[in-house]
């Protein structure tokens, strides 16, 4: 620190110009940014579920579809109908669009006594009501298109836009946006919606940016405000925010410079760099005006800075960087990537405060620095008497609280689709829960049967054992609808004996099964098998449509077919894998909340750790987390009562609440043990501890509060919440600091040695 | 203006000669009949091959022009003695029908869906058809050498959009070599004008006079799968009778 100190206070623009051209040379890279908030992305490539979900992706081409419900009051009307058609027509020659399912593209089995055919529901454009009347006609009852076409009030039917493979995130809301613009013209009398997982993710992707547009301004105009208040002169605003500014360019274009892409969760890093950023220059500055008002020279007090507050600021630093840091004993990438990033980040504040903040103050003009009022204030000397003289209700009231927020805990609800991360009034949420009520529900869970011969699903011994397992799904609750070559087998026999409903059934020959297939595929077109069976017909794909995204209520389907083909296909040499996308929803709420428990257990241990070696003592670094214990619980308590569900984005809240709610502590125990040689006895050393030191205590936890405060003016509710989560947890730390630990340690009576 | 006027002169001349190169490639003589075995091969992107032997006949009536043709399904096992009939119509929908070993009977099926794939391989039923020459508008590209043969390419644009719809092609683009009018490459445009797939003349023979293309095979650009269709033992002229050609011969 003397060293630095030396250095910075004698060649100020040697460390000005090294920040400069850093600056300049990372804030190149952001140009690289890109956005992925693609689910499997954030998940660990080597898990069993997600291993099964890239392989059913590699054998069967994607379902990634967007979603055009259509509604209206007779969805066979002649202008309905047109609509569908000269939607479906644009649509299909967007780039990037693979196919387009609606009653203008799909075509009917039809069997007659001497013919079989596959007839295209709509020839061309329709021009009269007879036309209509065919198409409805051809519709009617077909259970191939109920909940899939047509929906249950019968007032509605979709056109479903497939993807191309391998398209990326970027194209996806292009194609998005163009749909849009293509259906707005449509739109009225019928009502359209339009929804999807890509259509989701890819509305993420585009307001997380943004998102950062419209925060970022305004968490530094907080910032220079509460500074303003602070300081009230020129440099306490523009060197803590210059700081704060420069340090997101530079960990922005490290994530560009890595190429790693921003998600969710690391597009809230400027925002959380200004919120909690902004107080080591404070501190910073607060020595300097110090150094100044004692009389001493630019140089000297620049040098002093370092001297006198240097380490204190870089222990505050480190434990804030510690609680990120614990954030990569999750699995999940996004939060990893996301607790590094963070840690990077208050690093990179840590060091630019370091080295520029002194560097401006010995360049600048010496200020003219007004006597202050005594530290020690009236009022926060009666807190201290007050937390010593009810030391023990006020103990006593923490545990209970403790107690009633513990109680919470087990009400947490975790959360993993990311449509809940819309407001409940926001169209695309609308659009997906009207569509989940009228179709068969938009989060498919696959069943992949693997058997051990080519050819195998051809068998119809195998194709029985397979249509009783999809009989015994749809008995399932929530289960809306399943789609399996089995169906599509039926409905070929029955075209081929004249469309006579006996003949729905897995004929009994295997030359049978094989040529009826052929026979569609010589008169239809055979990509229609594609989703459902590979070419070798030894790898059948099962899609059952679910109702319900609740994580409790799928778990309970999957065990249940598990444990059914557990029992009927042992033994048949028919592997079965149940994967798809809510089984990877599934994998996301036990990850988050294994990785939950983990990275607070790791964020108090490293934090107990710093505060110890740094305090030198075992005892100050277990006092020091005390009060830390109480405000993650409640924490925990509050989102379990609240019914504010662990999602990726939540489950941040905690190790930010530690890492930077143990700063407030350990202030208060490093003034405590500053104090207590001179007076000797514990009461009147927290008295006098609260009636200083408290003030700055207050100061930063309502810069941070505020500066969380601005998240909840984000788009998506998971951010509104964190930013919610963690200004109470700020506010909650603070008084923990204040009130919790003083009361502790006056029954403690500690007695520190320097 | 000058310069205009000549460049739209000879731009007219281009479409004039494209169209007519077009039309010898549509129109060029054919045998009276023909007996072949055919291969198809389908292989995957990982290597993997499936494979595909028919057995065909086919006659063209020289007055009407249309044709008739009967494919044998010889492999894989389980189609096998599967056979479709054919009876081209120059005013009408074409007759198609199947007949299914498994049930002994023959059934008529529709000609929809004239882009979807040939028997599941990389053709479509339009390429298979060798599609029609009143679909498309021609105009040369440009003359260049492929495969060490001068050749026109010629781009063939959709007329209209049920043409995309039936051939599922926006687009061709179509290499032919002058000496013989044979077309040796196509490459396939996509509705979203995207280059998708590309067919190439591997080999072709001389027979009683008359081309004809012995191997071919289609790429699917993106995923790169791709069908190779192979012609053996070609008999011509020998005179097939046209009972066999009758739905009673189906049977």
């Amino acid at each position: 620190m003397k060293k630095l100190g030396k250095f910075v206070s004698s060649h100020p623009f040697v460390s000005l110009i090294t920040i400069l051209l850093l600056t300049v040379f990372l804030g190149y890279f952001m140009k690289n940014l890109r956005v992925e908030t693609r689910m499997e992305a954030g998940l660990p490539a080597h898990y069993p579920e997600v291993r099964a979900y890239n392989r059913m992706k590699e054998l069967f081409p994607s379902r990634d579809l967007i979603f055009i419900g259509i509604e209206s009051d007779s969805i066979f009307s002649l202008q309905t109908l047109q609509k569908i058609w000269d939607l479906s027509d644009t649509l299909e020659a967007l780039r990037g669009v693979k196919k387009v399912i609606s009653f203008a593209t799909i075509s009917k089995i039809k069997g007659t006594e001497e013919g079989f055919e596959v007839i295209p529901l709509m020839d061309d454009r329709p021009a009269s009501s007879e036309e209509c009347y065919r198409v409805a006609k051809l519709v009617d009852h077909d259970p191939m298109y109920e909940g899939m076409l047509v929906g249950k009030s019968g007032k509605s039917t979709a056109i479903l836009v497939v993807l191309k493979d391998g398209i990326s995130q970027d194209e996806v809301l292009g194609i998005y946006r163009k749909i849009k613009k293509i259906v707005d013209p449509y739109r009225g009398p019928e009502k359209f919606y339009i929804s999807g997982k890509p259509v989701v993710e890819a509305m993420i992707a585009g307001h997380v940016t943004g998102d950062i547009r419209k925060l970022f301004p305004i968490s530094i105009l907080v910032a220079m405000v509460v500074l303003f208040f602070s300081f009230r002169s020129l440099r306490g605003v523009f060197l803590p925010v210059l700081t704060v500014i420069l340090a997101s360019v530079w960990v922005m274009g490290l994530q560009g410079l890595l190429g790693i892409p921003l998600s969710l969760e690391t597009s809230l890093l400027p925002m959380l760099l200004v919120a909690i950023g902004t107080a080591y220059g404070i501190h910073l500055i607060h020595q300097f005006n110090e150094e100044i008002l004692a009389g001493k020279s630019r140089k000297e007090a620049v040098y002093n800075v370092y001297v006198k507050r240097g380490n204190a600021v870089i222990i505050a630093g480190l434990t804030t960087v510690a609680g990120f840091i614990s954030l990569v004993t999750s699995q999940i990438k996004t939060i990893r990537t996301f607790g590094l990033m963070n840690g990077i980040g208050v690093f990179i504040v840590l060091f630019i405060s370091i080295l520029m903040v002194p560097a401006f103050l010995a360049i600048l003009k010496t200020p003219e620095v007004e006597k202050g009022k005594s530290p020690e204030s009236e009022s926060l000397k009666k807190l201290g008497v007050f937390t010593v003289r009810f030391n023990g209700y006020i103990v006593a009231i923490s545990v209970f609280i403790m107690v009633v927020g513990a109680l919470g805990i087990p009400r947490i609800r975790s959360e993993s689709n990311e449509i809940k991360n819309f407001p409940k009034d926001s169209p695309i949420r609308i659009a997906d829960e009207w569509i989940n009520r009228e179709f068969v529900g938009t989060t498919p869970l696959n069943v992949i049967f693997e058997a051990e011969k080519p050819g195998a699903f051809k068998d119809p011994e195998n194709l029985r054992l397979v249509d009783e397992f999809e009989n015994f799904v749809k008995t399932l609750p929530d289960v809306g609808g399943v789609m399996s070559l089995t169906d599509m087998i039926k409905r070929l026999n029955q075209g081929l004996f004249a469309d006579n409903p006996e003949y729905y059934r897995i004929p009994d020959s295997r030359d049978l099964v094989s040529q009826e297939i052929f026979l569609y595929s010589m008169s239809g077109d055979p990509s229609d098998f594609d989703a459902l069976v590979n070419q070798d017909y030894d790898v059948l794909n099962v899609t059952i449509f679910i109702k319900t995204s609740s994580t409790g209520r799928l778990k309970k389907i999957v065990s249940a077919i598990e444990s059914y083909s557990d029992r009927k296909f042992s033994g048949t040499g028919i592997r079965v894998t149940v994967t798809g996308l809510s089984r990877l929803f599934i994998l996301m709420d036990q990850l988050v909340v294994r990785g939950q428990i983990a990275s607070v257990i790791s964020a108090f241990i490293l934090v107990l750790i710093i505060t110890s070696l740094v305090l030198r003592s075992f005892k100050a670094g277990v006092l020091s987390i005390i009060p830390l214990f109480v405000v993650v619980i409640l924490n925990f308590g509050i989102m379990g009562f609240a019914g504010i569900s662990l999602t990726h984005a939540t489950a941040i809240v905690a190790s930010i609440a530690i890492g930077i709610g143990i700063d407030y502590a350990v202030h208060y125990i490093n003034r405590y043990r500053i104090f207590y040689p001179e007076i000797e006895k514990a009461p009147e050393t927290i008295e006098k501890t609260t009636s200083t030191v408290g003030k700055a205590i207050i100061y930063n936890a309502l810069s941070v509060t505020l500066g969380f405060l601005v998240l909840t003016l984000s788009v998506f509710t998971g951010i509104k919440r964190l930013g919610l989560l963690v200004a109470i947890t700020m506010v909650l730390s603070a008084i923990g600091a204040l009130v919790i630990l003083p009361a502790v340690m006056s029954i403690l009576k500690p007695s520190f040695r320097r | 203006m000058r310069t205009i006027v000549t460049l739209l002169i000879f731009g007219l001349l281009g479409a004039q000669d494209a169209t007519k190169i077009m039309w010898r490639v549509h129109n060029r003589p054919k045998w009276k009949d023909m007996h072949a075995f055919m291969t198809l091969e389908i292989v995957s992107p990982n290597g993997q091959r499936r494979i595909r032997k028919m057995e065909s006949w086919s006659k063209t009536d020289p007055e009407t022009d249309e044709t008739r043709m009967l494919i044998l399904f010889l492999q894989p096992p389980d189609i096998k003695g599967t056979k479709f009939l054919l009876h081209e119509h120059r005013d009408r929908e074409d007759d198609m029908w199947i007949y299914i070993p498994a049930i002994r009977k023959a059934k008529r099926i529709a000609a929809s869906g004239k882009a979807g794939a040939f028997m599941g391989s990389d053709f479509s039923n339009y390429d298979i058809g060798g599609g029609e020459y009143e679909d498309w508008n021609y105009k040369l590209l440009r003359t260049e050498n492929y495969d060490g043969h001068p050749c026109w390419v010629i781009e063939a644009t959709a007329r209209n959009k049920k043409v995309i719809k039936k051939s599922g092609y926006s687009r061709m683009v179509k290499w032919i070599r002058k000496d013989n009018y044979m077309v040796v490459r196509t490459n396939c445009y996509d509705r979203a004008g995207e280059l998708f797939k590309r067919i190439e003349t591997n080999k072709m023979e001389k027979i009683e006079g008359i081309w004809f293309e012995t191997v071919m095979t289609a790429v699917k650009l993106r995923t790169g799968r791709k069908s190779i269709m192979k012609f053996d033992k070609i008999e011509v002229n020998t005179g097939i009778p046209d009972r066999m050609f009758s739905l009673k011969a189906l049977r």
